[in-house]
């Protein structure tokens, strides 16, 4: 099931106004970035820099900007409003509903109750949670926690996959399994995936393409074309992820201003 | 891949948590609470003589024959249906006052002023107002009441709801859960913790409050009782329903107690992520 939808941001700017309205405070400034259908496209920024605001934008949740954002269905399609996944830093699960609930609050309330039941259960195995549908999220590690957020986020089957700094909050060695089994989630569903990190390495083992962004007010400084220097699957110590990370690095570096 | 890193030591450290919390220890601590209490009341029967304070064994003996006349039911039946509707109304409306008042700013500037009227101004003098200017009747009784409680009420929800967790809310806008699925699921859990300690509050003033607007202006009631029996100077009518009154609210506040328990121990007991509020439970 090729979904996946193209998004088009052009010249999008964002000023937060701060009460009193004296000290505005720029968040982002004449972004432009153009996402393929299906692509895989990090977010690369240091703390601070507006990407999460970008995401929040792209994905609806913030209508207060100048500048636009569109999306191209995969038949090309011109007005077409995309179903969005989005994974946040934290899981955000609700600590009084069991994980299957969690799942089931997102699910539209169409088609058969035993159907969506089905395919809540079909989720929880695809992020290897199997019978953990009757837990509560406290009573899971953080890793765990996360992966239900990626189940949600992945089982409304989204034309678009937004993750804002999703692996960040984890060890190391739960984040190295998790990025894995989201890149083989991703060739499995097909959809738009983008991924804010502010972690080089993680960009550019995940991603086709990378973007990167300069400090606050953040705006696209230039991009990296992965996908055209490391093929898939990838290993974690190919001397090209490792070059590809150090010119992101480079990129950045340049964009500091003291 | 299976999940491996169940953490069955957190678990396990929550329930142990939970059990020196509701474990045997202060059940043993309220029986000797209770005991001394009982201890001091004879104390103080057998020091002044049982004419003038009269001891448990002549309290219950007076409870019973009001029983056997089948005043005690009466009277107390009349506090507690207007106990329970003046509960009901001041918490239908603390709890929705107190959920602009900490959401809206506006609302809260507007609001700050009566809030403090109502916080601040002797409880008398509602009860005394509503009997003059709607009658001496139970809506006025009830109305009174209703104003004493309300702004207390409004306090504690109102804290409640500025310490809403957003995050969980823009989850939910960011999946296009419905709006009223919104409120039901994600909003109204993070408020129950501070609903359940109002109610508790709530239920002990309104009980305070319609003993006391029984006495000034209703005909029947313990409050009614307890001013008949202050005219008769008959102290062991005063205590046997003072008495009633007591164990009729303890069994009332333990039961909203188990209810609250009963829902809140499923996740909270266990949970390490939002465990609620601190300040009420």
């Amino acid at each position: 099931m090729s979904r996946g939808a193209g998004i088009v941001v052009q010249g999008v700017s964002k000023v937060y106004r701060l009460p009193g309205g004296k000290a505005d405070r720029p968040a982002l400034h004449d972004v432009n970035l153009t996402v393929a259908p299906g692509e895989f496209v990090g977010l690369l920024g240091p703390s601070g820099c507006g990407k999460t605001t970008l995401l929040n934008i792209i994905s609806g949740l913030d209508s207060d900007y100048s500048g636009t954002v569109r999306f191209t269905a995969p038949d090309g399609a011109a007005s077409f409003r995309p179903v969005i996944g989005y994974v946040f830093q934290e899981a955000r699960l609700l600590p009084w509903l069991t994980v299957r609930d969690n799942l089931r609050l997102v699910l539209p309330a169409r088609g058969k109750e035993t159907e969506r039941d089905a395919r809540i259960e079909a989720w929880l195995a695809r992020v290897g949670l199997e019978g953990y549908g009757d837990y509560f999220p406290g009573q899971l590690s953080v890793g765990m926690q996360q992966r239900v957020a990626v189940a949600r986020a992945l089982m409304i089957e989204p034309d678009v996959l937004v993750m804002d700094e999703p692996f960040s909050a984890l060890d190391e060695l739960t984040a190295l399994k998790l990025r894995d089994e989201l890149l083989a989630l991703w060739s499995e569903t097909g959809c738009t995936v983008l991924f804010v990190t502010h972690n080089p390495l993680e960009a550019v083992y995940l991603a086709d393409r990378v973007a990167v962004m300069s400090p606050g007010p953040g705006r696209i400084v230039g991009e990296l074309d992965v996908a055209a220097h490391v093929g898939r699957p990838r290993e974690a110590d190919d001397p090209a992820v490792w070059r590809l990370s150090r010119q992101a690095v480079a990129l950045l570096r340049s964009t500091e201003r003291s | 891949m299976a999940a491996t890193d169940a953490p069955a030591a957190v678990v396990e450290g929550a329930r142990r948590r939970a059990a020196a919390r509701t474990g045997d220890a202060p059940r043993w601590w309220l029986l000797a609470s209770l005991l001394s209490i009982l201890a001091a009341w004879l104390l103080l029967s057998y020091l002044l003589g049982p004419a003038v304070f009269p001891g448990p064994g002549e309290t219950l003996q007076f409870l019973w024959r009001e029983v056997e006349r089948g005043r005690l039911w009466r009277h107390v039946g009349a506090t507690l249906e207007r106990v329970f509707v003046a509960f009901a109304v001041s918490m239908v409306v603390g709890v929705a006052v107190g959920i602009f008042m900490g959401t809206l700013r506006w609302v809260e500037r507007l609001g700050s002023a009566w809030l403090l009227t109502g916080l601040s101004i002797p409880r008398i003098v509602p009860i005394v107002a509503a009997y003059i200017l709607i009658g001496l009747n139970d809506v006025a009784a009830i109305v009174a009441i209703v104003l004493v409680v309300v702004p207390t009420v409004v306090t504690q929800i109102q804290e409640g709801a500025r310490a809403l967790d957003y995050k969980l809310v823009q989850m939910a806008q960011a999946f296009r859960v419905p709006r009223w699925t919104v409120l039901r699921r994600v909003v109204a859990p993070q408020l129950y913790p501070y609903i359940a300690g109002t109610a508790r509050t709530a239920m002990s003033l309104a009980w305070k409050m319609v003993v006391f607007a029984e006495l000034v202006g209703r005909s029947s009631g313990v409050g009614y009782q307890i001013s008949f029996y202050f005219q008769m100077f008959d102290m062991r009518g005063i205590l046997a329903y003072g008495l009633a009154m007591i164990i009729i609210l303890a069994a009332v506040d333990r039961l909203m107690m188990l209810l609250w328990d009963r829902y809140a121990f499923r996740w909270r007991a266990q949970g390490t992520v939002w465990t609620g509020p601190a300040s009420v439970g």
